[in-house]
């Protein structure tokens, strides 16, 4: 599904956000980017959204060298991943029915379909009371939610999450990793960057250990 | 997974989007369209004054009228004798107006003056013939001037032909003038344009990066952008038509004392649809054009 080979990424010479990154994540596994902050775990997953070209290397995703991929056809691409942040990147100006339809009206699917799949991806998610409202009308877990339901709806094949939970308490952290393993046990490959140590052994997933651009280690459970 | 290219079958979403960058920079769109309007204005206003001068030159060009001033003492077998001369040519018209006739006339035309020829007394109209010439060329005139001219009691000849060559190149001059000043206005609509294209890019950045992300197409992303660059042109296009359409009416009804005469050269006709529509093409396409530069430079 996705495949790093003697990935380098370098922004300003002489330092390397990535140095000889070589990772394989197989279709439906879950697994955890983890790191001190600099090492290298969004770069890693801007990678994969070819938000960033590596330096040397491929990034291999669903079978297509990301490189080789022109810049009109990179929508391709992101359709088949789902993303979710650390600042939720809502749009405030949308309520949240408009912020996870907008998934599905890229694809220009009718908005009568739009309507009953962002209902229904919202009451999976505990969300219906709150889908004609705005973004700061909601709290930080629900917000969070609402982001994972944009990422979802659409079915994704990959779902990428950059510090999700991040600014989050622990129950909403736990909440959100429940709702990441169940979407994981529908077949979606999950890959999930984060900080916290402990979030990774409690979830006994595979971790991949960076360390200043480096993989320095890997934990299977 | 969806259609591939532009989604025609909704465009609810683009007119959606466009609507909110609209109103997210309201002011700077009506500014940008303010400016468009007024650079077409201006460039109306000279295509309406070439366009009726042409008009009035056309017109004044398919006949030659001459008139001849006789002497206020021209006895009658003077005015005979050039009556002889004229009725030899090809004269399409002739009309002899003497003294007291023109006053009739003049008093019948131009009403709020005839105050001014009750304080006179007499006519101050000398006779006169108007004619009126077709087909007939420079040299035929010269000859005609000078058999006219050995009648003693001929004053004065005017002809139309001169006149008529004046307002051509007054139109020709008037034309260049115009273009001139509208292409130094067209440049700025075009910085105009381009920059508040790309403000309102940068007010929707944020969107844009999401939409990116959750995988829309740079057409999707594009579209908005370019309803709003047509918009501010056709906008512009209509504003400055109105203005034009208003001002020329108004124009006409300010001088409608002196229309008939001004008429003769300039028909006050408004713009014929193909310069309307030139007009409005103009706009919409350097609006467009304009707009694909700025989305260009930003969406790299």
């Amino acid at each position: 599904m996705i495949q790093f080979f003697r990935v380098y990424k370098q922004y300003r010479p002489p330092a390397y956000a990535l140095w000889d990154i070589n990772v394989f994540i197989d279709r439906g596994e879950f697994v955890f980017v983890t790191g001190p902050s600099g090492a290298g775990k969004t770069t890693f997953l801007k990678l994969i959204t070819r938000e960033e070209l590596p330096t040397s290397g491929s990034v291999v995703v669903n079978g297509r060298n990301v490189k080789q991929i022109p810049e009109s056809k990179i929508h391709h691409l992101r359709r088949l991943i789902g993303l979710v942040f650390q600042d939720f990147h809502l749009i405030p100006q949308w309520n949240v029915y408009d912020n996870v339809a907008i998934t599905l009206r890229v694809l220009g699917i009718p908005e009568k379909e739009i309507r009953k799949r962002v209902l229904k991806t919202l009451s999976l998610l505990g969300l219906y009371h709150s889908v004609w409202k705005f973004p700061f009308d909601i709290s930080g877990g629900e917000q969070q939610r609402v982001a994972i339901a944009r990422a979802i709806i659409n079915n994704p094949l990959i779902l990428l999450a950059d510090e999700p939970t991040g600014n989050l308490d622990p129950t909403l952290t736990r909440e959100i990793m429940q709702i990441f393993k169940n979407i994981n046990a529908q077949g979606t490959t999950v890959v999930v960057a984060t900080h916290n140590i402990d979030l990774t052994k409690e979830m006994k997933k595979r971790t991949l250990f960076l360390e200043s651009g480096r993989l320095v280690g890997e934990e299977r459970y | 997974m969806g259609r591939k290219g532009i989604n025609l079958t909704y465009p609810g979403v683009y007119f959606r989007t466009f609507y909110q960058l609209l109103r997210g920079n309201l002011l700077v769109n009506l500014l940008s369209m303010a400016l468009i309007s007024f650079t077409l204005f201006i460039y109306g206003i000279f295509l309406y004054i070439n366009h009726n001068l042409n008009l009035g030159v056309s017109k004044m060009a398919e006949e030659l009228n001459v008139v001849i001033f006789m002497k206020g003492d021209s006895k009658p077998e003077e005015i005979e004798e050039v009556r002889k001369i004229l009725e030899g040519e090809k004269v399409e018209e002739l009309k002899f107006i003497d003294g007291d006739t023109a006053r009739k006339e003049f008093e019948q035309k131009f009403p709020e003056f005839s105050h001014l020829l009750a304080e006179m007394g007499e006519s101050p109209f000398p006779p006169i013939f108007e004619v009126r010439l077709k087909n007939f060329g420079k040299e035929d005139f010269h000859l005609l001037e000078r058999s006219l001219k050995k009648v003693p009691s001929v004053d004065q000849i005017y002809n139309s032909g001169d006149f008529t060559m004046g307002i051509a190149r007054a139109g020709r001059i008037i034309v260049l003038v115009g273009m001139f000043f509208s292409s130094i206005l067209f440049i700025a609509s075009i910085f105009t344009i381009f920059n508040t294209i790309r403000l309102n890019l940068v007010y929707y950045k944020d969107i844009i990066e999401i939409l990116r992300l959750v995988g829309a197409s740079l057409s999707f992303v594009q579209i908005p952008f370019y309803i709003l660059g047509f918009f501010l042109g056709i906008s512009g296009g209509f504003i400055s038509l109105f203005f034009l359409l208003i001002i020329t009416k108004a124009l006409f009804y300010y001088i409608s004392p002196f229309a008939e005469m001004i008429k003769i050269f300039f028909p006050f006709v408004f713009l014929p649809l193909p310069k309307i529509i030139q007009i409005m093409g103009i706009s919409v396409l350097i609006s467009l054009f304009t707009t694909w530069i700025s989305i260009k430079g930003y969406m790299k």
